[in-house]
């Protein structure tokens, strides 16, 4: 049976379609199937920032990222998640599918927030059953880069 | 599902009136709200798995596949039937 996990974080959104704000990966075999994306900013200027969502093949390397702790006792009562949320890349980028299609992808306001919801479980984005494939959040455009926040909710 | 080609703006209302042309599909795959507020729809591609926005007069070509009986982006890539459950291995059955 799918286990809901959910983590949020925070980066500096500038633009780039090589390193994420984010990526959503499974450990192993598990697929990850991401139905919630909230975002918005915890600064006031006035900014605008284009994302979007892409396929990945490979959580890139073992270290020079920081991964969100996925999973919460009211979610799963273990706790415990195969997948992870890592972003802050300074090495081991992951590999990025396509830095021009994107799963889904929206324009925001620095003072809005933006939230997505899949319908119901079988429109959730989901990954390929491939060891290490995932979803990777890409800031395409900014106005000026700003202090972004992030939610994604998914199931493994 | 190629992108959408946003624009960048600079006025907060702006998030809401972007979304003004987006249409109300009767069989919703995603919503987006901004500011809390129910502003879009989205229909997911039945090859790529990509979520977009119907906008009304956009213009942009989407596509049927008469196969998975379900929209898809329009995005050359996504003219073949290669329904995305099926790769995947996932089985939901037909659109709903």
């Amino acid at each position: 049976m799918p286990r809901a996990f959910g983590a949020g974080w925070n980066s500096t959104n500038t633009a780039s379609t090589t390193v994420p704000q984010g990526h959503l990966v499974g450990a192993a075999t598990h697929i990850v199937r991401l139905y919630e994306v909230n975002t918005g900013s915890d600064a006031t200027a006035d900014n605008a920032a284009e994302y979007g969502i892409t396929r990945t093949t490979s959580r890139g390397g073992t270290s020079g990222y920081t991964s969100v702790p996925a999973g919460a006792a009211s979610l799963d009562s273990t706790g415990v998640s195969a997948s992870f949320l890592d972003y802050g890349w300074t090495t081991g980028l992951p590999a990025i599918t396509s830095a021009t299609n994107y799963m889904l992808s929206w324009g925001q306001h620095q003072r809005a927030t933006y939230r997505w919801v899949a319908y119901d479980y079988t429109k959730m984005l989901q990954t390929v059953p491939a060891a290490g494939a995932g979803l990777a959040l890409l800031s395409v455009t900014v106005s000026a880069t700003f202090n972004a926040v992030y939610h994604f909710s998914w199931e493994e | 599902m190629a992108d959408e080609g946003h624009i960048i703006i600079v006025n907060p209302d702006a998030d809401l009136a972007r979304y003004a042309d987006a249409e109300h599909v009767r069989r919703p795959h995603g919503v987006i709200w901004v500011n809390g507020q129910e502003v879009a729809q989205t229909l997911q591609c039945c090859h790529c798995g990509g979520h977009f926005v119907p906008r009304k007069g956009s213009r942009t070509r989407r596509g049927f596949c008469m196969k998975c009986e379900a929209v898809t982006c329009g995005s050359a890539d996504c003219v073949e039937c290669r329904p995305w459950v099926a790769e995947f291995g996932q089985n939901f059955g037909r659109e709903f």
